[in-house]
């Protein structure tokens, strides 16, 4: 089973971007990720124990402190750092460390999208014309 | 979004690898707050120093920006770095802790920020024009900006202001659009502010209670010594309770006389809205300068409140200065009346871990050292009405 969603998303990808998501629902860079392996410590979050690293994270909300931006920049020094970033609300901070990683990072997805998105979903992001477009497959 | 020509170049990399990295994160940033142009910054101001708050990620931010030979393009100044460099604390903390911070430092001069500064208080070192576009990322020094001198800056992260340093330019959005300075609530407050202690209780209070940019009528009876530090304190302590940037304060705020306060919502403070937060002793050591005051401030409040502080029984005054003022320290008294006085050049208690140093508790006379030395150092606080 696979959805495609095609957005006016002011947002731009040089590359298409291919993975396997992890999906959270709150996360904080810095005390909800381990610094030294890339994994989510954070029960709150819905997906403790999961790895970050090379995956497309889907965030519904962000908090925390404006050090995750360090933490960010250093996840992708180390080679742990996610593929991608989908969220709804973009939060500066994350935005930023998203930035001085050179990953992308996608905001103002509808909140039903993200909502659709679970871990382990494949998820295709690319440009069609001046659209965003997202193919999201179901894996079972 | 709109970029002019040198942003496009700078973007691209023409100009080498640190601006188009810093211009890289600006473009994104302001795209993501809804921005539609940068604004050029006449002065940059970073936060982030403590080695306990950006820790070895931090730090190896700044090894990779300085490899890179970055510069920074407009004055930059910082924020004061951990106690760690003071020598009373280093051997608590231990070598490693010591030797990262005094790097964070070094990397942050070697990028050329100004090796003066490292304190709260940048408008000691470069008073900011009226008008004049900043990226200030010290919400108590923002709030002063705003509020006090009219220049315009938003609460900058520490990563946006540090590239807005680089770049020598900022987001152009929020409290550099003039329509975004107007007042949303009139707070009245119905008492004399008589103390900082009191300013402070009064800002903690009045970030609780705003939801946009305060009007605050009050009266400040303050002698002219202690006057700048209780405004200091008191919008310090608003920054701290709420994300508020601006107060306009009457009789204070440049072109206060021309702001319509037509159909504003009315906020009365009574005394007894502000007196919880004013408490008994819970230590004897106490704390002073947060945001920091200078030396002249320092000896000022000092005379005017040895015998209150003797009266307490605090037996020890640590007191934060900016670290500017460096020499000078050795002329100064490190005892009045048998209480022994510590300063603190360059550096803040508050985001230093204060457990490790053994220093479970201060007390202060400052809102926004009140309300975050338990959050971030560790240490409990109570605020005491001496001056």
């Amino acid at each position: 089973m696979s959805a495609e969603y095609c957005l006016n998303i002011d947002v731009d990808i040089e590359k298409t971007v291919e993975g396997n998501t992890v999906k959270v629902s709150v996360l904080s860079f810095l005390g909800d990720v381990n610094k030294e392996t890339g994994t989510i410590e954070s029960n709150e979050s819905g997906c403790p124990g999961c790895s970050i690293t090379n995956k497309i994270l889907v965030i519904e909300r962000f908090r925390g402190s404006t050090v995750g931006t360090y933490v960010l920049y250093s996840l992708c020094k180390k080679g742990l750092g996610p593929k991608a970033i989908l969220c709804f609300e973009p939060d500066p901070v994350v935005v930023a460390g998203a930035a001085i990683c050179e990953i992308p990072m996608i905001y103002g997805l509808p909140m039903d999208v993200l909502q659709s998105i679970t871990t382990g979903d494949k998820i295709i992001i690319s440009m069609k014309g001046d659209k965003l477009c997202i193919l999201i497959k179901k894996v079972f | 979004m709109y970029l002019t020509k040198w942003e496009e170049k700078a973007l691209q990399g023409e100009f080498g690898e640190p601006l188009r990295m810093a211009m890289n994160v600006l473009v994104k940033v302001c795209k993501a707050l809804k921005g539609e142009k940068l604004i050029e910054i006449t002065h940059a101001h970073v936060s982030g120093i403590s080695y306990f708050n950006i820790g070895d990620e931090g730090l190896e931010l700044l090894q990779d920006l300085a490899k890179k030979k970055t510069r920074v393009l407009v004055y930059t100044t910082a924020n004061p770095s951990s106690i760690a460099l003071i020598d009373e604390f280093a051997s608590v903390y231990g070598v490693d802790v010591v030797v990262k911070q005094r790097k964070i430092v070094e990397l942050l001069i070697a990028i050329g920020i100004d090796n003066k500064s490292f304190t709260c208080v940048p408008y000691k070192l470069r008073v900011p024009g009226y008008g004049e576009h900043l990226a200030w990322a010290e919400s108590s020094a923002v709030i002063y900006a705003n509020s006090i001198a009219g220049a315009k800056t938003n609460r900058e992260g520490g990563i946006t202001a540090l590239m807005a340093a680089i770049a020598g330019r900022t987001c152009f959005c929020g409290m550099h659009i003039d329509e975004n300075r107007c007042p949303t609530e009139l707070i009245e407050v119905s008492f004399p502010v008589n103390s900082i202690a009191l300013a402070s209780a009064l800002g903690l209070f009045i970030g609780k209670v705003v939801r946009g940019i305060p009007y605050i009528k009050a009266v400040f009876r303050l002698h002219e010594d202690i006057r700048d530090i209780a405004i200091r304190s008191m919008l310090s302590s608003i920054a701290s309770t709420s994300s508020t940037a601006l107060a306009l304060v009457e009789g204070i705020t440049p072109g206060y006389a021309n702001i319509n306060l037509k159909g504003l919502e009315k906020i009365s403070v009574d005394i007894d809205d502000v007196k919880d937060f004013i408490g008994g002793r819970c230590s004897d050591a106490m704390f002073l300068g947060c945001p920091h005051i200078d030396i002249k401030e320092a000896e000022e409040l000092l005379a005017d409140i040895v015998g209150q502080l003797k009266g307490y029984g605090i037996k020890k005054v640590y007191i934060a200065i900016p670290s500017l003022d460096l020499h000078k320290l050795s002329e100064l008294n490190r005892v009045i009346d048998g209480i022994d006085i510590v300063y603190l050049p360059g550096v803040c208690p508050v985001v230093s871990n204060l457990k490790l140093a053994k220093v479970y508790s201060l007390s202060t006379i400052h809102g926004k050292a009140y309300h975050y030395l338990p959050k971030l150092a560790g240490a409990s606080s109570c605020l005491l009405n001496i001056a």
